[in-house]
């Protein structure tokens, strides 16, 4: 999955309009995804991409859309 | 269900309780240990995880409580049995009604919260209701000293009675006796009995309470106190003019259109085996005086329903709203039991008024 392909995922899923989502967006600041709606977008993602739940225990990881399609890549934050 | 949708359930199940915080506020409100919870909380990654996790917290418990026991330190020892019981539920909660497993860690909850029972200064009974041609299995607690009524606890579907120990402790000790049986689509009745919840097998199960109440403890008033699905049974019980009063935290509304989380839905529907099983509260002709008891943060039920709700509601009817709590008011459940408790022992007024 591409980032733009994720940002679109997200916007379907998330019900946020695409032009909001940008790399650096928080979910819950600048998105309005709170805990529970994060948990729904992570297992419409699972079903989608199957992934290792380990990868998002990271309270980092699900930060922004930027730091959890790395996480997902397998491609660690430029820290 | 079948597999496929099953696995899919404990997979949404697993990755809720592994990230989201709110999972928990039930749990620990019924008494898991924030600390038991965090040393295995990263281990909910898989089934084996959960399991593993929770029955070594149980196992630790229950070694604990067989040294207190030993020891002669009888409350410490209670507790820490019934903690056990509590962590075997959990090991058994994320299991599918057709697992083996589901039972054997049912089962083993059950027989450590009567080791906790054996230790108690009141005396507990085992009792089955019968339901058609199979049982509901349940627990009457009888207080130390002469009873002032019978406290009916209904409990939501997705909860065994054992998880509410500290529910039907709080009511004996407060002077009432207290019948706490797992209804169709529980626990035992579930498992052991073959079950399943249905608006009909509840309007039987409701009845057959409200009858043994009634002829085994016929001098003491009835009370019901139930949360959530057993919420709204408790208002549709009302309706029984034998029934002196009614304590209902956040009721559950056949219409309410609020979404649940996923794996949520097919659990309930596993027990539920599909069927329609909550009341149509709001067309019920309530009798009795109800206590109405809303979270403001609830995301499963509305302030619409509850107002609409309320305002249905005969004379002696009050009202408490929790500002901060959301769904079961979870962490000031204590707080109304205690309430409720005093407010069952009042006598019969006819204030409207909110507390």
């Amino acid at each position: 999955m591409t980032l733009e392909e994720f940002k679109e995922f997200i916007a379907k899923v998330g019900k946020v309009p695409l032009e909001m989502i940008h790399e650096d967006a928080s979910f819950r600041d600048d998105l309005n995804i709170d805990s529970l709606h994060m948990v729904n977008l992570l297992i419409e993602l699972n079903n989608r991409i199957p992934f290792d739940f380990a990868v998002v225990q990271d309270a980092e990881v699900l930060q922004t859309v930027g730091s959890l399609y790395r996480a997902l890549k397998g491609v660690k934050a430029n820290v | 269900m079948n597999s496929t949708v099953e696995n899919k359930t404990i997979k949404e199940a697993l990755m809720t309780a592994l990230l989201f915080d709110g999972f928990w506020d039930r749990w620990i409100a019924h008494g898991v240990r924030k600390e038991d919870l965090q040393q295995i909380r990263s281990r909910f990654v898989s089934i084996d995880g959960w399991t593993s996790g929770w029955t070594e917290q149980a196992e630790n418990k229950q070694r604990e409580a067989d040294l207190l026991e030993k020891n002669g330190q009888f409350p410490k020892a209670i507790e820490a049995y019934k903690t056990a019981a509590l962590y075997y539920q959990l090991a058994q909660w994320i299991y599918s009604v057709a697992d083996p497993r589901k039972k054997d860690y049912l089962q083993k909850s059950v027989q450590l919260l009567q080791k906790a029972d054996r230790l108690a200064d009141y005396r507990i009974q085992y009792e089955k209701l019968l339901l058609g041609d199979s049982y509901c299995r349940g627990r009457i607690l009888f207080p130390i000293a002469t009873p002032l009524g019978v406290v009916i606890m209904l409990n939501p579907i997705d909860s065994a009675k054992e998880e509410l120990y500290s529910y039907e402790h709080d009511f004996v000790s407060q002077g009432f006796v207290v019948l706490n049986f797992d209804g169709p689509g529980q626990g035992e009745t579930l498992l052991f009995e073959g079950q399943f919840a249905s608006r009909a097998n509840w309007e039987m199960y409701v009845a057959a309470l409200m009858n043994l109440a009634k002829t085994q403890f016929a001098d003491l008033p009835v009370f019901v106190f139930g949360t959530s699905s057993g919420a709204a049974w408790t208002v549709y019980v009302s309706q029984e003019s034998s029934i002196k009063k009614a304590v209902s935290v956040s009721p559950a509304f056949a219409d309410e259109n609020k979404p649940l989380p996923p794996y949520f839905v097919n659990r309930f529907k596993a027990v539920t085996a599909g069927s329609n099983f909550i009341p149509n509260i709001k067309e019920v002709n309530v009798a009795a005086p109800v206590m109405l008891v809303h979270g403001k943060q609830d995301v499963l039920v509305s302030d619409e329903n509850m107002r609409f709700l309320y305002n249905q509601l005969p004379n002696g009817k009050r009202w408490i709203e929790y500002e901060e709590e959301g769904h079961c008011c979870n962490f000031k459940l204590g707080e109304i039991r205690m309430i409720a408790s005093k407010w069952f022992k009042e006598g019969d007024q006819d204030d409207i008024g909110g507390i």
